[in-house]
C-alpha cells in the first residue's frame, strides 16, 4: 500500500475534508484538461455530421445567421419537417455516444481515485490511465448497481404516482397529482442523493480494500451512507454544486446574449462540474481514510 | 293538445301545454316583432329533470317549425345524436377506434347511453310515434339509430308553422365524445331531439328541396336550423346550471331548482351542471361574460376575460358585432375533460391544467378559437358535418390572427423556458409535420376522411390557404371579403359557392390587373386538390462577361472593349418543387444592398432569372414578405451567392456545450 499509510491527517470537520478535496484538485489540475478534452472530442466528433448537415441546409441562405440566433420555431420546424430522415440519423449517431461516454466516466473515475489516493504527493499523469485500468471493472459494477438503484426509485416514484390512478377521469381534481408529483420528485431527489453518496462511499472503499470482488465494500458503503459525517459531507458538495449552478444561471442571464460570451462560460461551468466531481469524489475518499486510520 | 305529456294527470296536462304553447308563442311572436335576426326555423320550448342518480333526463319538448320552403312536407326527421353511444354497433363508434378513447373495462356504472321518444303529437292531437322510424340515410348501418323519420300525419304546407309535440327520455353516457357525466359534472351537449334541417331547392347544393339530417359520424360536428329555445332544467337544489342563452329565473321546488334560459337565433342549445360551480363575472359592452369553474381553476377566469374581451373587440372590428346578451364560458374539471374545447351556441368550454406552465397558453387559444366559432358556425351556420373547413378552418385563421395580435407571432402559442412559438406558425408546422396532410382535399364531408386527415387538412390546411390568399390578395382586400361573406351570410346557411363567389367578386373589383379572373385557379388546388407547396431557389451564379472585341471601331484594327458596365452576368434559377402553382416574387440584392423584384407567374417547374448588370446579384430569395405561408420549406426559399459559415460555427459551438452538460450528467452514476 502507498502513502496511505504515511499520511496521517486528522479531520476534525466535514469543511476539512472538503477542503483537503479542494488542495487535491489543486495539486492535480492537470486531470481537468484531460476530462474536459475527451469530453469535448467525443461530442465534437459526434457532432460533426448534424452539424454537416445544418451547413448544407442553412450556410448558403438567409438563414445562416438565425441558425445561432434566439429560438426560431419555424427555422426548426422547417429542418425537421424536411430534413427529418438526416436529422434523425444524426440524433441517434449523437445518442450512441452515451455509452462510451459513459464508458469513459468509469474510466476517467478509477484513474482520478488513483491520484486522489497518492495525495498529498503529486504524482504524473502516467498514474490516472494506470488507476482507470485498475478500478474500471469494479467501478463498472458499481456503475451498474447505482443505475439500477436509480431506476428502482425512479420506478418506485412512478409506481406511487400512478397508484389509485393516472386517468384523468377518475381525478377528482389535479391538485392532488401536482401534489403527489412534488412531494415523490423531493422524494426521488432525496433518494438520489443518497445514492451518490453511497457510490462515493463504495468507490473510495473498494480503492481502499483492493478487493476483487466488491459486494463487502458496497454493503459497508451502504450502511455508511446513512451516518451523519457521510450526509454531512455529501450536502456540503451538493450545496457548492448548487451555488456553482444558481451562480451560472445568473451569469448566463446577465451576458449570456453575446454567444461567444456564452459559450465561454458554459465551457467554464463545465469544467467547474468536472472539478466538483472531482472535489467530491476526494473529499470521500479522505472520509474513508479517516474512518480507516481511526 | 292535452295529449302531449302522458305522465301527468290531465288537468296538469292541459294546464302545462298551454303555458308552454303560450310562453314559446309569446317570445316568438313577440321577438319577432322586436330584434329577430334570424330566420326561427325551429323553435323549442322544453322542459327537462335531471335524474342524478338514474342519470336520466326526462323532457319534454314543444317544437314550433315552420316550413322553409315550398314544399309540401309529409315527415320531419330528427337527430338522436345519445344513440351514437347507444353500443359498439352504432356509426360513430364503429368509425371511432372506441378502444383508444374508451377503457374496455366497464366499471360499476354503465356508461353507455341513449335516446328515445316516448311520444310524439301533432297539434291536433295525433300520435306520431308507431309510424316513425329509424333511418340511416348515410352508411344504411341497421344498428345506428342517431335519426328518427316521423311521418306527419297533417303534412305542412309551403311555409307552413306547424307544432309537434313530444316527450323523451334520455339516458346520459359517461365521459363520451363532447358530452356526459363524470362524478358530479354533467355537460349536456346534442342531448335532446333536434330536428334536422330541410334545405329548400336552390339552398346549398339542393337541386330540389331535401331533409339534410346526417347520422352522428365520429368526425365531424353539427348542421341545425336556427330559432329560439325556451328551456326550463330542473336539477337538485345545489347544482348550478351553466346554459346557452340567458337566464330568466329560477325557482326552488323542494328539492330542485328550476332554472329557465332563453336563447333567441340560436342554432342549438347546451348546458352544463355541477354543484361545484363557481362563477366569476365580467362584462364586453352589452355581452355578460359569465366563466363556470371549479375553485381550484377559478384563477384562470382572469387570463379567459382578458383575453375573450379582446377577441370581442377584434372580431367586432373586423367581422361585426357579437348580437348576444350572454357568453358563458365553462371550464370543465380534470375529469371532465372530454367536454373540453368546445363551442355552442353562448357557451363555450375551454380547458385549462393547473399543471402546466402559464407558459402553456392553451387555455387562451381555446377560448378564443371557440369564440370565434360563434361567428363560423353559429352566426354563418355552415354544414360543420359536410364542410368542416367552413368553420374550423376560418376558425384556425382567425384564431392566429387574433392571438398573434394579441401576445405575438412567436409566443402566441408556448414560451416556456426559452422554448417559443406562435400560433400561426405551430398551424403551419402542424400541417406539414402530419403524415396525412394529402390524404384527401379539403372538400370532403367530415366523415369520408377515411385515409385520416380531418384535423390537418379541415384546420390548419384552411388556415395556410386563407393565410396565403390573404398574402397573394393583400390583408385589405381580405379584410373586406370576410366582414361582406360574414355580414352577407350570418344567421344563414351557406356553402363553399357562396364564399367563393364573394372572393370573386371582391378580388376582380379590387385587383383585377393582378387577378382579372378572379381565384377560382386559386380554389381549384386548395379546396380541391391535395398537391402542397414549395418554392426553391435552386441556384444563383454570378460569372463575369468577357468584354467585347473584335473589329470595334474600325476595320483597320483588331481590338478588346475596356469593361462595359453590363459586364455581369446573373443567373438565378427557381424552382417549383411540388404541384400546387402560386405567382411568386423573387427579390434579387445586389452587392451595393439595393434590390429589385421580379414576379413569376409560377406555373412551369423551373424559371432561370438573367440579369446582366454592373452588380453581382449576392442574395435571392422567393417570397420576402412570407406571403405564401403555404410553403412548407421556407429553408431553400432562398440563395446567397456566397457561403456564410459564421452562424453554423456559432451554432456548432452551442450545440458542443450542450451537449457536453448534458453527458456530464451521467456522472450521477458514477
Ligand atoms: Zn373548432
Amino acid at each position: 500500500m502507498i502513502e496511505q499509510a504515511t499520511y496521517n491527517k486528522t479531520y476534525t470537520s466535514t469543511l476539512q475534508l472538503y477542503r483537503e478535496g479542494w488542495n487535491c484538485l489543486i495539486l492535480n489540475w492537470r486531470v481537468l484538461f484531460l476530462l474536459h478534452g475527451l469530453s469535448f472530442l467525443m461530442v465534437f466528433i459526434a457532432l460533426g455530421p448534424l452539424s454537416n448537415l445544418l451547413k448544407k441546409v442553412v450556410e448558403k441562405t438567409n438563414y445562416h445567421e438565425a441558425i445561432a440566433g434566439p429560438f426560431d420555431y419555424t427555422l426548426l420546424m422547417d429542418i425537421i419537417n424536411n430534413h427529418g430522415e438526416a436529422l434523425k440519423l444524426n440524433l441517434t449517431l449523437l445518442l450512441s455516444f452515451v455509452i462510451p461516454f459513459f464508458l469513459w466516466l468509469v474510466f476517467s473515475s478509477g484513474g482520478m481515485m488513483q491520484l486522489i489516493k497518492h495525495y498529498p504527493r503529486k504524482v504524473p499523469l502516467t498514474e490516472f490511465w494506470k488507476g482507470g485500468a485498475e478500478y474500471s471493472f469494479r467501478f463498472l459494477r458499481l456503475g451498474s448497481y447505482t443505475l439500477s438503484a436509480l431506476l428502482i426509485l425512479c420506478a418506485a416514484g412512478f409506481v406511487l404516482f400512478s397508484a389509485g390512478g393516472l386517468s384523468p377521469f377518475e381525478l377528482e381534481s389535479e391538485s392532488i397529482l401536482i401534489t403527489k408529483f412534488w412531494i415523490l420528485l423531493a422524494a426521488i431527489g432525496l433518494g438520489a442523493f443518497l445514492i451518490s453518496i453511497f457510490k462515493e462511499i463504495a468507490k473510495a472503499k473498494i480503492a481502499s480494500n483492493q478487493d476483487t470482488l466488491i459486494t463487502k465494500a458496497n454493503l459497508a458503503a451502504a450502511a455508511a451512507t446513512f451516518s451523519t459525517r457521510a450526509i454531512g459531507l455529501g450536502l456540503v458538495n451538493l450545496l457548492v454544486l448548487i451555488g456553482c449552478t444558481l451562480l451560472y444561471l445568473l451569469i448566463k442571464k446577465l451576458i449570456g446574449h453575446w454567444l461567444i460570451v456564452a459559450i465561454i462560460i458554459g465551457q467554464v461551468f463545465l469544467i467547474l462540474r468536472m472539478a466538483l466531481r472531482f472535489i467530491m469524489q476526494a473529499s470521500f475518499y479522505f472520509q474513508e481514510r479517516a474512518n480507516v486510520q481511526a | 293538445m292535452y295529449s302531449f305529456y302522458p305522465t301527468y294527470s290531465r288537468t296538469h296536462q292541459l294546464l302545462y301545454s298551454t303555458i308552454v304553447l303560450l310562453c314559446i308563442s309569446c317570445s316568438y311572436n313577440s321577438a319577432i316583432g322586436q330584434n329577430v335576426l334570424s330566420p326561427r326555423v325551429a323553435n323549442y320550448a322544453m322542459d327537462v329533470t335531471l335524474d342524478v342518480n338514474k342519470k336520466l333526463l326526462e323532457g319534454r319538448t314543444q317544437l314550433i317549425w315552420q316550413n322553409p320552403s315550398d314544399d309540401t312536407i309529409d315527415h320531419l326527421q330528427f337527430h338522436l345524436y345519445y344513440n351514437a353511444f347507444k353500443n359498439t354497433k352504432s356509426t360513430f363508434l364503429k368509425e371511432r377506434d372506441f378502444n383508444s378513447f374508451l377503457s374496455l373495462e366497464e366499471d360499476d356504472e354503465c356508461r353507455w347511453g341513449w335516446s328515445k321518444m316516448t311520444a310524439i303529437t301533432d297539434e291536433a292531437g295525433n300520435s306520431l310515434l308507431d309510424n316513425s322510424h329509424y333511418i340511416q340515410p348515410d352508411d344504411a348501418n341497421p344498428e345506428d339509430r342517431t335519426v328518427l323519420k316521423v311521418p306527419l300525419v297533417k303534412t305542412a304546407g309551403p311555409k307552413e308553422k306547424i307544432i309537434i309535440n313530444f316527450s323523451w327520455t334520455a339516458k346520459i353516457p359517461k365521459t363520451m365524445a363532447r358530452t356526459g357525466y363524470n362524478k358530479e359534472f354533467y355537460f349536456l351537449a346534442q342531448w335532446f331531439p333536434k330536428v334536422g334541417v330541410y334545405e329548400p331547392a336552390g339552398m346549398r347544393y339542393q337541386k330540389e328541396g331535401a331533409w339534410n339530417c346526417h347520422q352522428y359520424h365520429s368526425s365531424g360536428e353539427y348542421y341545425s336550423d336556427f330559432g329560439l329555445y325556451d328551456v326550463r332544467i330542473t336539477v337538485p337544489d345545489n347544482y348550478v346550471v351553466a346554459a346557452s342563452g340567458q337566464l330568466k329565473g329560477q325557482e326552488k321546488k323542494g328539492e330542485n331548482k328550476t332554472w329557465q334560459f332563453i336563447a333567441e337565433d340560436v342554432i342549438d342549445f347546451t348546458w352544463s351542471t355541477s354543484p361545484h360551480y363557481e362563477i366569476v363575472e365580467d362584462q364586453y359592452k352589452d355581452t355578460e361574460i359569465k366563466v363556470y369553474a371549479y375553485p381550484d381553476k377559478k384563477h384562470f377566469a382572469t387570463r379567459y376575460l382578458n383575453t375573450i374581451k379582446y377577441c370581442m373587440a377584434y372580431l367586432e372590428e373586423y367581422l361585426g358585432v357579437y348580437p348576444y346578451s350572454t357568453l358563458s364560458i365553462v371550464d370543465p374539471p380534470i375529469h371532465g375533460l372530454f367536454t373540453g374545447g368546445m363551442e355552442y351556441p353562448t357557451l363555450i368550454t375551454a380547458l385549462s391544467f393547473n399543471s402546466f406552465p402559464a407558459g402553456f397558453k392553451t387555455p387562451e387559444t381555446l377560448v378564443v378559437h371557440e369564440f370565434i366559432h360563434q361567428y363560423f358556425m353559429q352566426m354563418v351556420a355552415t354544414h360543420e358535418v359536410e364542410e368542416p373547413w367552413m368553420d374550423e378552418g376560418f376558425t384556425t385563421y382567425y384564431e392566429s390572427r387574433i392571438l398573434d395580435s394579441y401576445m405575438s407571432d412567436s409566443t402566441s402559442t408556448i414560451e416556456v423556458l426559452g422554448f417559443n412559438a406562435g400560433n400561426k406558425e405551430w398551424n403551419r408546422a402542424e400541417f406539414f409535420g402530419s403524415a396525412t396532410n394529402q390524404a384527401h382535399p379539403n372538400s370532403v364531408k367530415s366523415w369520408e376522411f377515411t385515409e385520416g386527415g380531418y384535423g390537418p387538412i379541415s384546420y390548419n390546411k384552411t388556415a395556410l390557404w386563407l393565410q396565403t390568399l390573404e398574402g397573394l390578395i393583400g390583408t385589405a382586400t381580405m379584410d373586406e371579403i370576410m366582414k361582406t361573406y360574414f355580414q352577407t351570410w350570418k344567421f344563414n346557411h351557406p356553402c363553399r359557392e357562396d364564399f367563393i363567389a364573394i372572393v370573386n367578386e371582391l378580388v376582380i373589383k379590387n385587383q383585377a390587373d393582378k387577378y382579372p379572373d378572379g381565384m377560382d385557379w386559386y380554389f381549384e388546388q386548395v379546396l380541391f386538390g391535395t398537391d402542397l407547396c414549395d418554392y426553391a431557389v435552386t441556384s444563383l451564379e454570378s460569372r463575369t462577361k468577357a468584354a467585347h472585341r473584335g473589329y470595334l471601331s474600325s476595320e483597320e484594327h483588331c481590338e478588346i472593349a475596356d469593361a462595359a458596365e453590363d459586364f455581369i452576368i446573373n443567373e438565378v434559377k427557381v424552382c417549383r418543387e411540388e404541384g400546387m402553382y402560386l405567382p411568386v416574387e423573387l427579390q434579387l440584392t445586389y452587392e451595393d444592398n439595393t434590390t429589385e423584384t421580379q414576379y413569376w407567374d409560377g406555373k412551369d417547374n423551373c424559371k432561370t432569372f438573367t440579369i446582366v448588370g454592373p452588380q453581382k446579384v449576392i442574395a435571392a430569395e422567393i417570397d420576402p414578405d412570407r406571403k405564401i405561408f403555404l410553403d412548407k420549406n421556407f429553408l431553400n426559399n432562398s440563395m446567397l451567392l456566397e457561403k456564410k459559415s459564421g452562424g453554423i460555427r456559432a451554432l456548432f459551438g452551442r450545440l458542443i456545450t450542450s451537449a457536453q452538460h448534458s453527458l456530464e450528467l451521467l456522472s450521477v452514476l458514477i
